[in-house]
């Protein structure tokens, strides 16, 4: 079957079976249920309740709304050509699905009750909207398959950055950038405990402190600095003070390199982002420049590191080097 | 920060090594207080060995450009600016007097006819 028809059936196809389930059961089992359902527990005993039409529709609608957000979503990338996590494509039909599964659920649970009091089983309302949610999502994958990248990959283009590295030669390039303001998180976090125990006049207890000295001391360490090297071997991210964590992007998966420059909110913000639809990840410390490097795969990699210029010339030279010593298979 | 070896080059290979990081000091791609890689990274990236990352790294803390610590590494130190410049300029002069073959007593000579 066709990709452009195996993705839709996945994310629209499978939510709207599990959709399909919920009504047709609410109709069979209509006769058995109770007009009032149970639709909360608290420690196994009912303590909310809906009216049943009302419930099904609601928790239906909501599962069909998620469903095209998640289709409209998984056609966008396809159209785009940047290739499709099949994890993100679980994940997004697990998560269309809960709803309906939910409504299943609760169903089951107030089977043969005169009154809603009496429908006790709420860990099975758990357990059968997980179960239908995981259920799906697996579906999915199985259905939607592997989606590659279709952009064409070109390796560094003529006019693309480059150091002019000579054969023979070797070198490194190593960038960073430090976030001022997270390096002093050890000190500006814990300060928010102490702004509301004296401002706002609520007395802030010690374990509160200690909680967020160690978020500040997370912050400080983790947060506030980035490095990247840039070697034979690939591009090297170092995250954090220590430099740990780190990851490795070795240089047969990177097409080609070039500066970029970050807005402050692009990309959604600061930190460690990925976006499985565009295929895009980020790590962010700040707006700015960033080195760019464009995947074989598909998907763009950005690290903010100041004056990425050199880096990203020293990446295309050592591409185009091995170009010409081991022309790269086709992808 | 760049640096770039040439294992063909007649230059010793710490020379080259810390003839780069001299230029990234004197240019400021590198700032006072700022670490340099650690150098067993630093040797690994450029495939040669450590004691010539640390040989280097040794020439520039004799310069007065970097201090060396036991825990922290290499950190670029705050008077190292005014003469990163001069510094970088010397080590290419006599990097262009090697390959023409020009003595040390040749050079100083030089020097001291256009240095009054």
């Amino acid at each position: 079957m066709n990709k452009h028809a195996r993705v839709p059936l996945a994310t629209a196809g499978v939510p709207a079976v599990s959709i399909a389930a919920a009504v047709a059961l609410a109709s069979i089992w209509g006769p058995r249920l109770p007009g009032v359902v149970a639709v909360h527990w608290s420690n196994g005993t009912p303590d909310n309740s809906a009216a049943l039409d009302s419930f099904v529709s609601i928790s239906l609608l909501v599962s069909a709304a998620l469903t095209m957000v998640a289709s409209a979503l998984t056609v966008t990338a396809l159209r785009r050509g940047t290739g499709l996590a099949r994890a993100a494509i679980g994940l997004l039909v697990g998560f269309a699905t809960l709803p309906a599964g939910a409504a299943i659920g609760v169903l089951i649970a107030n089977l043969d009750v005169r009154d809603w009091h009496e429908a006790t089983g709420s860990a099975l309302v758990a357990v059968v909207t997980l179960l239908i949610a995981v259920v799906s999502g697996a579906l999915a994958v199985q259905l939607a398959g592997t989606t590659p990248a279709t952009r064409p990959l070109s390796g560094p283009a003529g006019d693309a950055p480059a150091i002019g590295l000579e054969p023979g030669q070797r070198a490194v390039w190593v960038g960073g950038t430090t976030n001022d303001f997270l390096l002093f998180g050890v000190v500006v976090v814990p300060l928010v405990g102490l702004l509301i125990d004296q401002v706002g006049m609520i007395e802030v207890p010690p374990w509160i402190y200690a909680t967020l000295f160690a978020a500040g001391l997370l912050v400080t360490l983790i947060g506030s600095r980035l490095s990247a090297t840039v070697d034979a071997t690939g591009v090297t991210i170092r995250i954090g003070l220590l430099g740990w964590p780190r990851r490795h992007l070795p240089l047969d998966r990177i097409d080609h390199a070039e500066g970029a420059e970050l807005g402050l909110l692009e990309g959604g913000g600061f930190g460690y982002r990925v976006n499985p639809f565009t295929g895009t990840s980020l790590y962010k410390l700040r707006g700015g420049p960033a080195l760019a490097l464009t995947m074989r795969k598909g998907g763009l990699v950005y690290v903010t590191v100041g004056d990425p210029g050199p880096g990203a010339g020293l990446l295309n030279d050592l591409l185009r080097h091995q170009a010409l010593t081991a022309p790269p298979s086709a992808v | 920060m760049l640096i770039r070896i040439d294992p063909a080059s007649t230059a010793p290979l710490y020379e080259q090594v810390a003839a780069a990081i001299r230029r990234a000091i004197g240019d400021a791609t590198v700032r006072r207080g700022e670490q340099l890689p650690v150098a067993r990274e630093l040797a690994a990236s450029l495939e040669i060995n450590v004691h010539t990352v640390l040989r280097a790294y040794a020439v520039l803390r004799d310069e007065g450009l970097i201090d060396l610590r036991r825990r922290r590494g290499a950190v670029v130190t705050s008077d190292a600016k005014p003469r990163a410049r001069l510094n970088e300029l010397l080590g290419e002069l006599i990097a262009e007097a090697r390959r023409e073959a020009v003595s040390a007593d040749e050079l100083t000579h030089a020097l001291r006819e256009r240095y009054p």
